[in-house]
C-alpha cells in the first residue's frame, strides 16, 4: 500500500475522495469503488512515470500521469571554448 | 519525425544576446522583472528539438482545458552555479490540470514567453503520454551542477 499512497498523492488526489471520468465526451464524477483502478509505473535512464488510470467496463474513464524527469539538456564547452585562440 | 531532447542551438546564441533574462537580479540588459518562461507539450509525431528557435504552434498538442502555448513554468529560483557549472529548472513541477489530450504526445518546450519573439530555451522528451480528464505532472530532475534540467558547462 506504501507505493500505492505514494502514488495517490504524485498525482494529487485523495484515495477517498471521487474520480473525475470522461464519458461520452462529459466529464462526470465517480465513486472510485465503482471503477477499476490501473496503475504503472515505469523507469528508465531518462524518467520515472506512474500512471493512474480508471476503467468503467473496460473504457478508459480516467489516466492522469506523472513524469519524474531525470536526463538533463546540457551546452557542454561553451565556457572552455570561450578563452581559446582561434585557429590559425 | 521525432521529438529529440536538447539544448536549442538558437539558444546558446540567445543567452549571449541577452533574449533570455532567468532571474530578476544578477542580469544588466534593463529588464526588471525576469521573462516569463512557458511549458507547452508536443505530439509524439511532431519534430522538435535542437534546430527549434521559437515557439510554434505546428505540432503542438490540443484537447480539452489545453491552451496554446501550454503553461507557465514557475522560476522562483533563477539560475546558479555548482562548481564550473551553471544550471537552471523550473522550481516547481509544471502541471497540466483537468485536461484532455487523446494524442500521444513525449516532449514539453520551454521558451520565452514574455518576448515577442518567442525563443525556444529547451525540448525535453519522455515516454509517449495521453491524459483522459486528468493531470500530467512534469516534476523536474535533482536541482544542481549534475543533474539540474539545464546544464551549462
Amino acid at each position: 500500500m506504501g507505493e500505492v499512497a505514494t502514488i495517490y498523492e504524485l498525482m494529487n488526489q485523495n484515495p477517498d475522495e471521487q474520480v473525475r471520468t470522461l464519458q461520452g465526451g462529459q466529464t462526470v464524477m465517480m465513486d472510485r469503488a465503482d471503477l477499476r483502478e490501473k496503475i504503472t509505473v515505469e523507469e528508465d535512464d531518462n524518467e520515472l512515470t506512474h500512471a493512474l488510470e480508471y476503467y468503467l467496463n473496460d473504457e478508459l474513464v480516467h489516466r492522469s500521469a506523472h513524469v519524474q524527469l531525470k536526463k538533463n539538456v546540457a551546452s557542454e564547452g561553451i565556457a572552455a571554448m570561450m578563452g581559446a585562440s582561434p585557429p590559425d | 519525425m521525432a521529438n529529440t531532447q536538447a539544448f536549442c542551438n538558437s539558444a546558446k546564441v540567445d543567452l549571449m544576446n541577452a533574449n533570455f533574462a532567468l532571474a530578476d537580479t544578477g542580469q544588466t540588459r534593463g529588464a526588471v522583472t525576469k521573462d516569463v518562461l512557458n511549458a507547452a507539450l508536443y505530439l509524439a509525431t511532431a519534430t522538435i528539438d535542437k534546430a527549434t528557435t521559437v515557439y510554434t504552434a505546428t505540432g503542438e498538442v490540443s484537447g480539452t482545458n489545453y491552451t496554446a502555448g501550454g503553461v507557465i513554468a514557475t522560476t522562483a529560483t533563477g539560475p546558479a552555479l555548482d562548481g564550473d557549472v551553471a544550471w537552471f529548472h523550473p522550481s516547481a513541477s509544471i502541471v497540466y490540470t483537468n485536461v484532455t489530450l487523446s494524442t500521444a504526445f513525449d516532449a514539453v518546450l520551454l521558451y520565452n514567453d514574455s518576448h515577442a519573439t518567442k525563443y525556444a530555451l529547451s525540448v525535453h522528451t519522455f515516454g509517449s503520454q495521453t491524459v483522459t480528464a486528468g493531470d500530467f505532472t512534469l516534476t523536474m530532475p535533482t536541482g544542481d551542477g549534475t543533474t539540474g534540467l539545464i546544464r551549462l558547462a
